[in-house]
């Protein structure tokens, strides 16, 4: 019965996998037809670098001639159509190349002149073709110097592309409308951000980032018709460029939410404007049982400012929590002279304490003798 | 006698499988790696990372050195660390009980005051006998503790690192300036990421001034050519492989970069751990996976970090037994991922590959040489399965580490000249012809110390680069 079951077995593998000798025969043969493809391969691989060496050379050549007359028309009123005349299609990725380096170093008259190559030459419609294409490469090229070169005729259809699945894609093109500025598609980015799997809040609020500070008058306006996510993303806005404007609004979210995150981005927002009404809400927040919410807002009223707060810091020092200990010291170093003398005071008065220990250590840190005094 | 032969061949049928499956699982990875650098390279390519991380909302890094007895190279290598572009970064010596003078140059260069700094660490480690700050370079701070190892001196540095990215180097690692905005990056575009690996490249050979390559070059010394030939194909290629299905085991120890409160969570490196830089990432996928299935551990294929490789039989002998050890002991204390539905293909494809090709690998090719020969001598060896069995382990073998070199040439370029390309081609041809033969002697021996309850660490002497 067995042996029959085998037979049978036998026969339906043999019909896929030839057995024995032939088998082995099949595989020493693909092996040797793959050896003798790699073995091409590698004559291609320096075929190529042939030509990489011949293009390079050409490349040198083309630049040294082109970069003599692209410095000379830097800063200069000149059409920028005359350094393109001569230059073939296949050289614009030289050009480019060139172009993006030159982006992240030049500034004032200098970059105005690389920006009109790419708005009032034929550099304009060599990335337009790539912006309008199916490749994601070309895309994020094109979206790259639109951005940089502040060009405002493309908005359009860099917004066409910033619903793709691809989230290089919307990441670049989204970015490209921040630099441009083009504030109507602020929250069409937060939207569609929303749609990108795994994209994280770190880079949505880099690309808002790349607004102008205005855009937080926009934020403004819709701040409060919108999202806890909405809020969140705006209230950092609001912080990174330290518009106070947005105190009011910011408050009352402080009052209203109960959303952890939302809440740390409104204490943040309040220490870095310095915003003294937040003062009676940092302090009911003060004993939160929450320890990231209870340090952030021992690091905002630290910000703030105002010695009379320094007995209350000293307390802090004395608490469970190591995070909260260390705010509460830096709070106090932050206050000044005495906040300073208060931590002297507190690392003299128990040698054995975490208090005494951590107030030390701020000291030490910032090179302040213990017996300064 | 009939039942000895037809084991015999049993097993060299077994072998020449596992030749196949091994050689074929490495295309399949350098083919699916290629993709993924070519898809990096352009993202990257206008990628401004300078100018996103003046936009205020980055992560400050703070940048851990363990340091045992480098009193030769650490003035210069903490000099060309402190030269690395980065909006906001901690640069953290530690001096792990060195008994050369490593501590005290590092006080008289770069005029080091010991601060005080209170007991209540948040990791275990050695006792830490001072912590020094300099005046004038304020992110300088110089950890001097008791000699507990490379993961142990980690610990103390992770406890005085304030920041909430943390990279880990080695003290002779040769950085690209750029390198911590690139490793950075993906901590910024996922919040799931909990650690980042950086490419590792052979040194030997390479123009170096003061701490930075500046001219790519290739090592007179055979064995540093083989290691290059290695570490294009299994490090390169092989992890951006896994990379693809979540599946980084190992993230090299000489550059990597963590969320620290992740690293905390998990209670830091493993003291006394012979594989830190594997068992940790075990450690990390097992615990966050579990609380959040999205959690990554990724890796950029950037050539951002260079190291000097060992050219000497000797060295070179005692990390490839250190490295399997340490493989060996990573996969068992973490067994139970094996086959576990909560690791995804990571449980599924990776930890089984590793089990099957990096634990097992050696003892399976090592017996199979033997067995092979032993069949030969015995003449139960068709001529047929002699040849198949040479072009699965040498021709096959020989393909694969080309194809490393051609796909090399095809993203990155780095080796310069012509020549380079055709030693590196030539090299990958004569790899197979002994040196690979050695390394799973090697790993084999590995494996048998490792058994043997033998699980030091060793010394690693380094020859240094030459530096202009």
């Amino acid at each position: 019965m067995i042996q029959t079951v085998i037979k049978n077995l036998q026969s339906i593998i043999g019909i896929i996998i030839p057995t024995g000798e032939k088998f082995l025969f099949i595989l020493t043969q693909v092996i040797v037809f793959l050896s003798i493809v790699s073995f091409l391969l590698v004559i291609v691989v320096l075929i190529l670098r042939l030509i990489d060496f011949l293009e390079q050379q050409r490349k040198n050549k083309f630049l040294a001639k082109w970069e003599k007359d692209f410095y000379e028309y830097l800063g200069s009123p000149d059409n920028p159509g005359k350094l393109l005349n001569g230059v073939k299609k296949s050289q614009y990725r030289f050009l480019l190349m060139v172009m993006r380096d030159l982006f992240s170093v030049l500034d004032g008259k200098d970059l105005e002149s690389l920006k009109r190559i790419v708005n009032e030459t034929s550099v304009y419609n060599f990335l337009l073709a790539d912006l309008k294409s199916r490749s994601t490469k070309r895309i994020i090229r094109a979206a790259y110097f639109f951005g940089a070169s502040d060009n405002k005729n493309v908005k359009a259809l860099l917004f066409g592309h910033i619903y793709s699945k691809k989230s290089d894609v919307f990441i670049f093109c989204a970015r490209a409308l921040a630099r441009i500025n083009a504030m109507e598609y602020a929250t069409a980015i937060l939207l569609a951000s929303r749609y990108q799997r795994n994209l994280s809040t770190d880079i949505l609020i880099s690309i808002l980032l790349e607004y102008k500070s205005d855009v937080c008058n926009y934020l403004l306006e819709r701040i409060r018709f919108e999202d806890d996510y909405y809020k969140q993303i705006s209230i950092q806005i609001f912080r990174f460029h330290g518009f106070r404007e947005a105190a009011d609004e910011v408050l009352k979210i402080f009052q209203s939410s109960s959303n952890k995150k939302l809440l740390i981005e409104c204490i943040k927002y309040a220490g870095s404007i310095e915003c003294i009404d937040a003062i009676p809400y940092l302090w009911e927040h003060f004993e939160h049982p929450d320890i990231v919410i209870k340090t952030a807002s021992i690091e905002a009223l630290a910000k703030i400012g105002g010695t009379e707060l320094a007995p209350v810091f000293v307390q802090r020092l004395y608490e469970e929590s190591y995070e909260v200990n260390i705010a509460a010291a830096e709070a106090l170093f932050a206050l000044g002279e005495k906040g300073i003398k208060l931590l002297q005071v507190v690392a003299k008065s128990n040698a054995d304490s975490k208090a005494s220990a951590i107030a030390k250590m701020v000291l030490s840190e910032n090179f302040i003798e213990i017996d300064d005094e | 006698m009939n039942d000895l032969i037809k084991i015999m061949m049993m097993f060299n049928y077994i072998v020449l499988f596992y030749f196949l499956s091994l050689v074929t699982i490495y295309f399949t990875l350098n083919i699916i790696s290629f993709f993924r650098i070519l898809r990096y390279k352009n993202k990257i390519e206008f990628a401004d990372l300078e100018r996103i991380f003046k936009l205020k909302n980055y992560k400050p890094i703070s940048v851990i050195v363990p340091a045992y007895n480098e009193g030769n190279n650490i003035v210069e290598n903490v000099k060309s660390l402190l030269q690395l572009i980065y909006p906001q970064f901690q640069l953290v010596i530690v001096n792990d009980g060195s008994k050369d003078n490593t501590l005290q140059k590092l006080i008289d260069n770069f005029s080091l005051k010991q601060i005080s700094f209170p007991d209540l660490y948040k990791i275990k480690s050695e006792k830490i006998n001072a912590v020094y700050k300099s005046k004038e370079i304020r992110n300088l701070t110089v950890v001097d503790k008791v000699n507990g190892g490379k993961a142990d001196a980690i610990n103390a540095g992770i406890n005085v690192a304030k920041y909430p990215l943390i990279t880990v180097i080695d003290a002779d690692s040769l950085l690209e300036r750029d390198c911590l905005l690139k490793i950075a990056q993906p901590f910024i575009e996922n919040e799931n990421v909990v650690a980042v690996g950086g490419t590792i490249r052979i040194a030997n050979g390479c123009e170096v001034r003061k701490g930075h390559i500046i001219k790519v070059g290739l090592s007179k010394n055979w064995l540093a050519r083989f290691q290059v030939i290695e570490y294009l194909r299994a490090f390169l290629f092989g992890r951006t492989g896994f990379d693809a299905l979540n599946g980084i085991l190992i993230i090299s120890g000489a550059f990597s970069c963590f969320k620290r409160d992740a690293v905390v969570e998990i209670g830091g490196y493993r003291s006394g751990s012979i594989g830190e830089d594997m068992e940790i990432v075990m450690r990390l996928h097992k615990h966050f996976r579990k609380i959040n299935p999205d959690t990554k551990i990724t890796f950029i294929p950037d050539p951002i970090c260079w190291t000097e490789a060992p050219e000497s039989l000797k060295i070179l002998m005692r990390q490839r037994t250190r490295w399997q050890k340490g493989t060996i002991e990573s996969l068992l204390l973490h067994k139970e991922m094996l086959f576990n539905l909560n690791y995804g293909l990571l449980g599924f494809i990776v930890i089984p590959y590793y089990l099957i090709y990096e634990f097992l690998g050696p003892v399976i090719e090592f017996s199979g040489y033997i067995f092979f020969l032993l069949s030969l001598l015995l003449g139960i060896l068709s001529f047929e399965f002699t040849i198949a069995f040479l072009a699965a382990a040498m021709l096959y073998g020989i393909l694969l580490s080309i194809l490393s070199v051609i796909l090399e040439e095809l993203s990155f370029k780095k080796y310069p000249n012509v020549n380079h390309l055709l030693i590196l081609f030539l090299t990958a041809v004569l790899e197979n012809f002994g040196y690979r033969q050695l390394t799973t002697w090697w790993r084999f021996k590995g494996t048998i110390e490792f058994f043997l309850g033998q699980r030091s660490w060793g010394n690693m002497e380094k020859k240094g680069l030459s530096s202009k």
